[in-house]
Formats: C-alpha cells, structure tokens, sequence
C-alpha cells in the first residue's frame, strides 16, 4: 500500500516517466492530479489596489546601505523570523569572553618553581615574596637534606616576582643563585624570579 | 525628427522591466525607488499568493504582503544580487506568517472560524468555485500547507521550498507528499461522488 503511494507521487513529481510506470494505480494517480491541477489554478487575485498601497507603505528614506560586507553582516538582519542581530550579537560576545578566558587563562597559568637555599646550621628556612605579600609562616622549605639544602616547590603564575629567605626567623637573606636582584631599600637585596 | 526624439527617448528612457531583479535592487539601493517598484510589480501576486494560502484571508494576505515588500526594502543591503529575489521575498513573507499564525493562536476560536468560512465564500464567488479545495486547504496544518502551497502553487523546486522554510530537502519532499495526501483525503470526504 505504501509502495503505491510512493508510486503516485514518484509519477507525480516526474511526469514525463509516469506514463512508463505500469505498477502506478492509475485511478488514484488520476484523482490526485485533479486536485493538485484545480490546486494550481486557484489562484486568488489580490485587490487592484494592493501595488499602490505597498509603494505607499515603503518608508520614505533609503534602504541602508552599509558598505563593508562584515560590518552589513552584523547590523544587518536576515529575513529569518528570530532577532538575527541579538543571536549574532551575542555569538560575537561568546567568542570573545571565549578568547578571553584563553587568553587570561595563558597569562594565568600557574608553573611549578622549585626554590633551594643551602644552609646545613639552620633550623628554619621560610620563603617571603611578592607573590605572598612577604609574609612569613606560609612558606616553609623543608630540610636540611644530607647537602645541607632546604627545598620547596610552588605554583607561581607567570611573570616577575621578588623574594628572600627567612633563615632562623630572623635572618632575611637574598638567594645567592638567583639570576637577577634589586636593593630592597633596607639596604639588602631583593632576589628576582622571572617566569 | 520623430525618429530622431524617438531614438532619444529609448536611450534616456530606462527599461525597468527589462533589467534583472539584482540590477532592480542595486538602483533601490543607490536611490532609485522606481527600481523597487518593479520588483514589487512582479512578485506581488506570488507573495499575496503564498499569504492568501496560509491565512485563509484576503486582508490579512494583503496586510502580509505589505509588510514582507516593506520588510525587504528595509533589509534590502542584505538582499545577495546573485540569488533570486522572488525566493528571497517569499522566505520574508513565510516567516511573517508564521509569527501571523503565533498571534493567531491567541484570538478566539468563533472569531476564527467564521472570517475563514466568510473569506472563502468571498473568493470562491469571485471567479471559479474554489470554496471546497480552499476549505481543505485551510484545514491543513500550516506545516503541511505552505511546502505543499509552494510547491504547486508557485511551482518551486524542492531545494528552494527546504531553502525558504529552513529545512532539508527530505522534509520538504515528505511534507509536499502528505501534504497532497491529506488534501486529495480530505476532497473525497467533502465529495461522496467521484466528481472532486
């Protein structure tokens, strides 16, 4: 039955190879085209003054003419029924809060450091920084190891930071293996880490 | 000297009905009103067409028709020269008329009922009786109706019906053939004789 169907329209959408078709229902094929012709012929005819009436209604002022073809796609809203302009307008804020979350996320980004201070007599070593507002008891390093080292490792995000040990408590010191440093005012030496 | 103004006035004159539906739409939009007038010219039985089939009702389809040429000549910078511009009108006014059909929801039914069965007494007085095909018709699912109105009505192939309803060429196909199924049905319930 539904192989039939099929035939009629298959007949109906090619009528130049439905006369080949022996297995159409040739009764059924016959009281389709009725209704589809008196379909096709019953075209309403709209009021004389329909034409006049739409030039009437067009706004007096020019269609827009945006010249750069990105910024017409923006501004411009397509015939879809939705508000292309606020789906278009806020895929453009999705990519960009997308960038920049990569973008923050990159600058962001944490790196392990490993700090080392050799001191075998000591019996404290605290790490003080920019990156903990040069506050003691945050950063512990643990030893000494069998070299007479303290180590510790943290997650800095990338960029410059100042820093010192606290040996003891009391004695800030710089780090002797840091590869920049700047006085620190106190007549010291802050060392400087840049990752 | 006939000859000569005649010669002039061809030169001078410009044959809007001549030029392209893309040249038309380039003229609008460097100012040219008259470039616009053309296109309503030619595609505004087509469009009141696709309304009138979709409503049921002559006002509202002409209303529609208004709004959609007003709606394209606003939006005519996004109009793309190398596409058919009837396509482009009719996907306007399809769109229109779904949002018509939202507002519609909303009135009573009475109300509905009786505008339908009064535009169709209307149009079918005005030429060939058409009353019967148009109340099949307008009992038709809006879904089904508009792929199957434009298909044999405005003749469009079935990739411009997927192209202006948004859908893929399969739906099309398949609304065109139920479409047609539901509409051949619902002709033979209204007629117990052969005659449809």
């Amino acid at each position: 039955m539904k192989r039939h169907n099929d035939r009629i329209h298959d007949a109906l959408d090619n009528p130049k190879l439905s006369e080949q078709m022996a297995d159409v229902d040739s009764h059924r094929l016959e009281a389709y085209r009725r209704v589809l012709a008196r379909l096709e012929n019953a075209r309403i005819q709209p009021s004389d003054d329909l034409f006049d009436r739409i030039i009437k209604a067009l706004p007096e002022k020019e269609p827009k003419h945006i010249p750069f073809k990105t910024v017409r796609w923006i501004w411009t809203p397509s015939e879809s029924g939705f508000a292309p302009v606020l789906i278009r307008a806020a895929a453009i804020v999705l990519v960009m809060l997308a960038v920049s979350l990569i973008v923050l996320n990159i600058h962001m980004k944490r790196l392990q450091k490993t700090f080392v201070f050799h001191a075998p007599n000591a019996y404290s070593v605290e790490l003080v920084g920019t990156f903990n507002q040069w506050q003691r008891g945050s950063i512990a390093l643990r030893g000494p190891d069998a070299d007479g080292n303290w180590v510790t490792t943290i997650k800095l995000p990338a960029g410059r930071h100042e820093y010192m040990f606290v040996v003891d408590k009391t004695r800030w010191l710089a780090d002797p293996n840091a590869k920049l440093s700047r006085p620190d005012g106190f007549g010291g030496e802050n060392s400087i880490l840049e990752i | 000297m006939t000859f000569f103004t005649a010669t002039v006035y061809n030169i001078v004159t410009i044959k809007y009905a001549d030029m392209s539906d893309g040249a038309l739409a380039e003229r609008a939009l460097n100012g040219d009103k008259k470039g616009f007038e053309e296109l309503v010219r030619r595609y505004q039985r087509a469009v009141f067409g696709l309304a009138y089939h979709m409503t049921s009702n002559v006002a509202d389809a002409e209303d529609l028709t208004q709004e959609a040429f007003v709606t394209a000549y606003r939006r005519l910078d996004s109009f793309d020269m190398d596409r058919s511009f009837r396509n482009w009108i009719i996907t306007i006014c399809a769109n229109l008329t779904k949002n018509t059909f939202r507002s519609r929801i909303r009135r009573k039914k009475t109300e509905e009922s009786y505008l339908l069965q009064r535009e169709i007494q209307e149009s079918g007085k005005k030429k060939e009786n058409h009353g019967d095909l148009l109340t099949a018709l307008a009992a038709l699912s809006p879904k089904l109706r508009a792929p199957l109105v434009l298909k044999h009505v405005e003749g469009c192939a079935y990739e411009e019906i997927a192209r202006i309803l948004n859908i893929g060429i399969s739906a099309a196909k398949m609304r065109v053939k139920r479409g047609r199924d539901e509409l051949v049905k619902l002709m033979e319930s209204q007629h117990t004789t052969n005659e449809i």
